[in-house]
């Protein structure tokens, strides 16, 4: 008996549930049909007001929608929508501001998005896109064309493992802050080794943006003809910059995260005075940062 | 049963021989190199020395650099010092710290190598030595021995080797197939893969080197060295001198001692009943001279082969070969093949009779598959204990560890272990994997020219290497005892595209564009999000670049599937009786389908922590993927019986009463998984359509001397293993195999396009793809997955819901089939990720494992019960339960339902528990289940009683009662079970047979047309269990065996027994054999 019961009350809690889905679901349906008329004199109107529906889903689609009939011209719609709080929501605003033609009206979406966003991964990505701007090709030695002779390693210094400073950037936003630039202080950053990953140094769990500072004595000049910067391997993505100046970058996506690389900063040393190193890393999943050694090459 | 009597005798043989008689005592302490009775002289070699160490006087190889010889040499090759028959070994030794880095190091040698050899003279004698683990700081003493064309080679236990402390080591030898080892009394025994007589060797006797070239002498200090041996029966006892001799044997080169047979090259175990079984005898000649062979014949148990042989002059160290053929109509046994004839040497003539061994094992009959891995000759007591019928690896697949072309001389060796499986009703599997050094022949490329030890196996000459040795690998594997070979497990996992020459150009040419820019790994560096120019749907044309070219590198431009598929067919062709290739880990991939010719069976090791219900994602996983040929792939059934520690109880945590095993294994690794988690583990395997059974981790279940980093930290986890496998897997494994999956559905898409451009997967256990499953089956959804290419394919058939977690981006062929489906009424479940193309129906939240295996369970188990409550409107799963720790999963044929159910409710225990992170103990549960159908009886088919059930309306309810988280197997039926009903003859003579065919009726005299397990006994006059019995299905009501009298057999009064396992309703039949 206890368990006829206990089998009605689940089967009374089941249906009353299912019930509200089913009103859902009938709902969304209704919501498919009317959002996939886009000649229909009523679908803007029908989309815009899907747009401030309590559900998240219908937001989305009709989100996509619109821009999909709009292009372009629905950036001041996706303007307004960039400020929603749903994941789903802001992602298809995200991919919707991506796809804008118009630079400058995909700018200013994702502006919008970067300033006011509330799901911190498309705030981030959207700040990432309008406001990191950051690249430089690299051509090493051995690929400059005008060097027509076996490259050889003259001198190897090797960069201390320890002394860097760390910091976390959940927002990415330290490159609008300018940590990058030698007059930065970063004396209440925390200390942190390189060839460890900032997980095995009470960073356990973070994925997203980081950076590190590293000041370093360079010996007196010597005879060359390139300097490099070498990384055994980063995880994922690095961008560089020394004495302020913005370097290159090592950026494979998420496969990057244990390929060496090679950086030329034949201008930019300093013999024998001190330099500064910053390099910016973008860790996605797993492990992140400088886990291998960092070496300075002398090339002759 | 055989096997465990024939184990018995060998144990209490070991102890038989104490009372050797000494042959040869050196003792070394005295100074002197010759024997203490002064008849065996030897001489110095290279360094070597008699030196003292601690005020005693002890003999000292010296590491001689280079290959010199070392050690002391006996004058002559004296009958006795090469025992053929039961003997002992015993000296006193220390170690040095080493001084070389040779691994093996001879203690007392007359043989040469310790395996079998092409060259004759090493494959006779014997050999002691020990083998040294530097790394480690181990050792272990072995034995090889040699029988002619044949030797085995056998080790002790790895012992921690103490340099400078003195050891008494001991080994002993017994012709019933045992070898003793002991160090300082500790003994431990091993089992050969076969015994008997030895054949002498003809090299003078070396102490603390080998006799040969390639020295390894012993590092370290002998103080004393004895020889017990058995008197040989060409040299009678009373003309051994027992006391000492006063006069020094004048020195000798024995000959050889005679001519010898045995079935070298030739299978020597045949089924019952199996046709034209021939063993292809080899008679030997070890003489220098030609030996002429006469009047040859030849008997198998005293049956004489019909055929006549001509009259043969053997070759010095030659050998010629007789076909012999067998009857296999005899019982299961060992017989003798001898074979008999006149040999003329040197112009004497005599009458010869030699013999060895064949077998006649259980006919093959059809068999559920359960085994382990890295299992050895000496652990088969352990297999059969375990409930297991089959371990890998088969020996002859080992060579490939080797350069191919120096494995043939391994051969016989490997055939007698198959032989013994053959014979005991075992089988063995075989593995090929590519020879590690070629990957440095065929290496990949990365775009800038560089190159990485990952093999390019789309490299064509790889290919053709690699089908050349997988031939070879198949010509020496070819036996009935082999039933399949794993191919290149592992391997694919360091795949990568490689840019030299040949994979760019085999895209170009397909795509007609070159490698898009991007690309350097085997995952795509595209990621939606950041991606210019990425469609705002995440709908991608089917012709996008990075799409197109990740589906042809998984589809096989890598090279993988083409070369297995290759390697494959070269088993096949070679292989007498059928074999089937195997493919693992075929999740730990993305999901695609790609064609691998000639695979038959898949599978992925499932691990059980922290939820032993993965087991049944893992299969749907692969149940997706086996989909892909119009007759699915079989789909194995693989657990791992090990546990990261990392993820069980840290080292380093230190928690409240810290389990034992702990201390005794600071630094392990991994550990043994918990018993009552393997339990469950294997009912929810069994619930699901399996063609056998694997284990991975023999190590983790037995305390191991082969030095894995596998420990044993929980010795219940075998006894959990065995109490499943004996009771359940083996009586209901004929039904598991044959028993169809329900169509599915409720199923998850797996997406290929989301891998690509999301970087989504499951790879075999990982991630809210997998997980999602989880959640499902506690909602008893049944949840299957689906890929993309099925959709395209085959539509979604029966599929009601179709779940897209983790399906940020489709291709559009497959959004247009998804928005179809949902137009015609089919509901659509998304999660916030889901492609925005895609408007769900319902949306499901994901979860985050938290590291509280009990917060991390209950949200998996909401996530499942809302999606359930979301969705009844609509759609009613078949089956549900009263609580979300049981979990069902149906099966269905005819008019039978095959209801699992499976307790998932358990807590911490104190073996890992007290690290939080896993609740290893079964807990006791009890509920009801429901089923949509009307039912006219049910029954436990494990302890095959009928259980109470209601049935109203269109629904059936049964209360089930757990003590612990194991399973049930509830049969689900019209009506009752009646009868049974078979007939058998009055009479029958010896070497005869008939057709048995028993039928199984319903309460109403009708057929029970569904399969129904059962179990067949035929016991013989003399009450011995035949070959016949085992455990079966009725199909279509019927169940039809063929019965053979053996042509020995015992006369008198047979029964067959036939018993269900539904109701336990039997019957039993007798009938008399002349």
């Amino acid at each position: 008996m206890k368990l006829l019961l206990l089998a009605a009350a689940l089967f009374c809690s089941v249906m009353a549930a299912a019930s509200d889905s089913a009103e859902l679901m009938k709902t969304r349906k209704d919501w498919r049909a009317r959002l996939s008329q886009t000649r229909s004199r009523s679908f803007d109107r029908d989309a815009l007001s899907g747009m401030k529906s309590a559900d998240p889903v219908i937001r989305s689609y009709a989100v996509l929608k619109y821009f999909e009939k709009h292009g372009d011209k629905a950036a001041d719609v996706l303007s307004a929508m960039a400020s929603d709080d749903d994941y789903r929501v802001a992602s298809t605003v995200f991919g919707c501001a991506k796809s804008i033609q118009d630079h400058d009206s995909r700018i200013k979406v994702l502006t919008r998005m970067a300033d006011h966003g509330k799901v911190p991964e498309f705030k981030r990505l959207a700040t990432t896109l309008t406001t990191f701007t950051f690249y430089r090709k690299t051509t090493r030695l051995k690929d400059d064309p005008t060097h027509d002779h076996e490259v050889e390693i003259v001198r190897t210094i090797a960069l201390p493992l320890s002394g860097w400073k760390f910091k976390i950037d959940p927002m990415s936003d330290g490159h609008k802050k300018k940590v990058f630039e030698t007059a930065y202080d970063d004396s209440d950053w925390k200390n942190i080794r390189i060839a460890a990953t900032w997980e095995e140094q009470g960073n356990k769990g973070y994925d997203g943006i980081a950076w590190y500072r590293l000041r370093f004595k360079m010996p007196p000049r010597m005879e060359h003809n390139a300097v490099e910067l070498h990384f055994e391997a980063v995880d994922e993505s690095a961008w560089i910059w020394l004495n302020g100046i913005y370097v290159g970058q090592h950026d494979l996506g998420s496969n990057g995260w244990k390929t060496p690389f090679w950086i030329d900063i034949t201008k930019e040393i300093k013999w024998g005075e001190e330099n500064l190193i910053v390099v910016r890393i973008q860790d996605t999943s797993g492990a992140g940062g400088i886990w291998k050694p960092v070496f300075i090459e002398v090339l002759k | 049963m055989r096997s465990l009597i024939l184990f018995v005798l060998v144990l209490a043989a070991a102890s038989l021989h104490a009372d050797l008689p000494l042959t040869a005592h050196w003792d070394f302490t005295k100074g002197s190199i010759n024997s203490v009775d002064g008849k065996y002289q030897m001489s110095f070699r290279g360094a070597s020395e008699i030196v003292t160490v601690n005020g005693e006087k002890a003999l000292l190889p010296g590491m001689t650099t280079g290959p010199k010889p070392s050690g002391i040499m006996c004058s002559g090759s004296f009958k006795g010092l090469s025992p053929v028959g039961a003997f002992r070994i015993e000296t006193e030794v220390s170690f040095n710290e080493p001084t070389s880095n040779r691994p093996q190091m001879f203690l007392y040698d007359t043989k040469n190598v310790p395996y079998v050899s092409k060259a004759p003279l090493d494959n006779i004698g014997v050999l002691f030595y020990v083998a040294r683990d530097f790394k480690r700081k181990d050792f272990v003493l072995g034995l090889s021995c040699g029988a002619g064309s044949e030797s085995f080679n056998v080790r002790g236990k790895w012992i921690p080797c103490q340099f400078g402390k003195k050891y008494l080591l001991a080994v002993e030898y017994d012709p019933a197939g045992t070898v003793t080892f002991s160090v300082d009394g500790n003994k431990t025994t091993v089992k050969t893969a076969f015994g008997g007589a030895l054949v002498a060797g003809v090299r003078r006797p070396v102490i603390g080197d080998r006799c040969g070239s390639l020295y390894a002498p012993f590092d370290g200090h002998i103080f004393w060295l004895k020889l017990f041996s058995e008197p040989a029966k060409e040299e009678p006892a009373a003309k051994t001198p027992a006391k000492p001799a006063a006069k020094v044997q004048k020195p000798v080169i024995r000959p050889p001692s005679d001519l010898f047979v045995t079935a070298g090259f030739s299978r020597a175990a045949f089924f019952r009943n199996e046709k034209n079984a021939v063993v292809k005898a080899e008679l030997c000649n070890p003489f220098a001279q030609p030996v002429t062979v006469s009047d040859i014949r030849c008997t198998v148990a005293g049956q004489p082969q019909q055929t006549g042989y001509s009259d043969q002059t053997i070759e010095p160290r030659g050998k010629i070969i007789l076909p012999v053929k067998v009857d296999t109509e005899f019982k299961v046994g060992q017989y003798d093949c001898q074979v008999e004839f006149t040999a003329e040497r040197a112009g004497k003539s005599e009458k010869k009779s030699l013999r060895f061994p064949v077998f006649i094992g259980p006919q093959d009959l059809p068999r559920f598959s359960i085994f382990t891995e890295a299992v050895y000759d000496q652990a088969r007591k352990n297999i059969v204990w375990l409930g297991m019928n089959k371990y890998y690896p088969a020996p002859v697949s080992m060579f490939l560890d080797n350069p191919y072309k120096a494995a043939l001389g391994r051969v016989p060796g490997g055939l007698r272990s198959l032989d013994w499986a053959l014979a005991n009703g075992l089988r063995q599997g075989g593995l090929f994997r590519l020879m590690p050094h070629w990957s440095k022949k065929y290496p990949r490329h990365d775009r800038d020219g560089r190159t990485f030890l990952a093999t390019e196996v789309s490299n064509p000459k790889l290919i053709a290497e690699a089908k050349k040795a997988a031939a070879l690998s198949a010509k020496f594997m070819n036996h009935p005892a082999v039933e399949d070979v794993n191919l290149n497990e592992e391997m694919r996992d360091v795949t990568a595209p490689s840019f030299n020459r040949i994979e760019p150009e085999a895209f170009r040419k397909i795509a007609g564009y070159d490698i898009p820019q991007k690309v350097n790994a085997k995952t795509s560096p595209v990621n939606y999000k950041l991606a210019d120019k990425f469609p705002a749907s995440r709908v991608i044309p089917e012709k996008e670049p990075y799409y197109v070219y990740y589906q042809w590198f998984w589809c096989g431009g890598d090279g993988w599937p083409v070369l297995d598929g290759k390697i494959a067919a070269q088993f096949k062709k070679h292989f007498t009786t059928p074999i089937k290739a195997r493919y693992a880990p075929a999740n730990r991939m993305p999901p695609i389908w790609y064609l691998a010719d000639n695979i038959d069976i898949v599978d992925n090791w499932a691990y059980l922590d922290p939820d032993p219900i993965a087991a049944n994602a893992m299969i749907s996983e692969l149940a997706a993927f086996a989909a892909q040929r119009k007759k699915p792939l079989d789909i194995l059934g693989h657990i791992t019986l090990i546990m990261y520690r990392s993820g069980a109880a840290p080292k380093g945590y230190k928690v409240a009463k810290e389990p034992a095993w702990v201390k005794k294994f600071p630094n392990a690794k991994y550990i043994t998984v918990a018993p009552d988690m393997l339990t469950e583990g294997l009912w929810v395997q069994l619930s699901r359509q399996i063609c056998g059974m694997d284990f991975h981790g023999y190590n983790a279940i037995y305390d191991s001397n082969i030095g894995w980093n596998y420990i044993c930290s929980n010795h219940d986890t075998k006894n959990a293993l065995r109490d499943v496998l004996v009771n359940v897997a083996q009586p209901l494994g004929p039904l598991v195999s044959r028993l169809p999956e329900r169509p599915v559905e409720v199923a998850a898409l797996h997406s290929f396009a989301s891998f690509v451009y999301a970087g989504r997967g499951s790879w075999g256990g990982r991630s809210w793809m997998f997980e999602s499953n989880l959640a499902m089956l506690r909602g008893n959804l049944m949840p299957g997955v689906i890929f993309e290419d099925q959709i395209l394919r085959d539509g979604f058939g029966k599929i009601k819901v179709l779940v897209l977690t983790y399906c940020d981006v489709l291709p559009q062929k497959v959004a247009e089939k998804i928005r179809e489906f949902q137009a015609k009424g089919g509901i659509v479940v998304g999660d916030q990720f889901t492609a925005p193309a895609i408007m769900p129906d319902l949306m499901i939240t994901p979860v985050e494992r938290s590291g509280d295996p009990v917060a991390d369970k209950a949200a998996l188990q909401k996530a499942g019960l809302d999606l359930r409550r979301m969705i009844a409107s609509k759609y009613t799963p078949y089956t549900n339960s009263s609580n979300p720790d049981l979990i069902t999963w149906v099966r269905s044929d005819k008019d039978a339902d095959y209801l699992f159910v499976i307790n998932d409710k358990r807590t911490f225990g104190d073996y890992i528990g007290q690290y939080g992170l896993i609740q290893e103990n079964g807990m006791p549960n009890s509920g009801t289940v429901t089923i949509k159908r009307k039912a006219g009886a049910v029954y436990d088919l494990v302890r095959n009683i009928e259980v109470p059930f209601t049935s109203e309306g269109n629904q059936t309810t049964i209360p089930v009662k757990f003590e612990t988280c194991d399973g049930r197997a509830l049969l689900i039926l019209p009506e009752k079970v009646g009868k049974i009903g078979f007939e058998v003859p009055q009479e029958l003579e010896k070497g005869k047979g008939f057709t048995l065919t028993a039928k199984l009726s319903g309460v109403s005299g009708k057929p029970i047309p569904s399969l129904h397990p059962m179990k067949i006994t035929v016991k013989s006059a003399d009450g011995t269990e035949t070959d016949e019995t085992g455990y079966a299905v009725f199909a279509d009501g019927k169940f039809t065996r063929r019965i053979t009298i053996p042509k020995n057999a015992a006369a008198g009064t047979w029964s067959i027994t036939i018993r269900e396992a539904a109701a336990g309703i039997n019957a039993t039949r007798q009938f008399t054999v002349k």
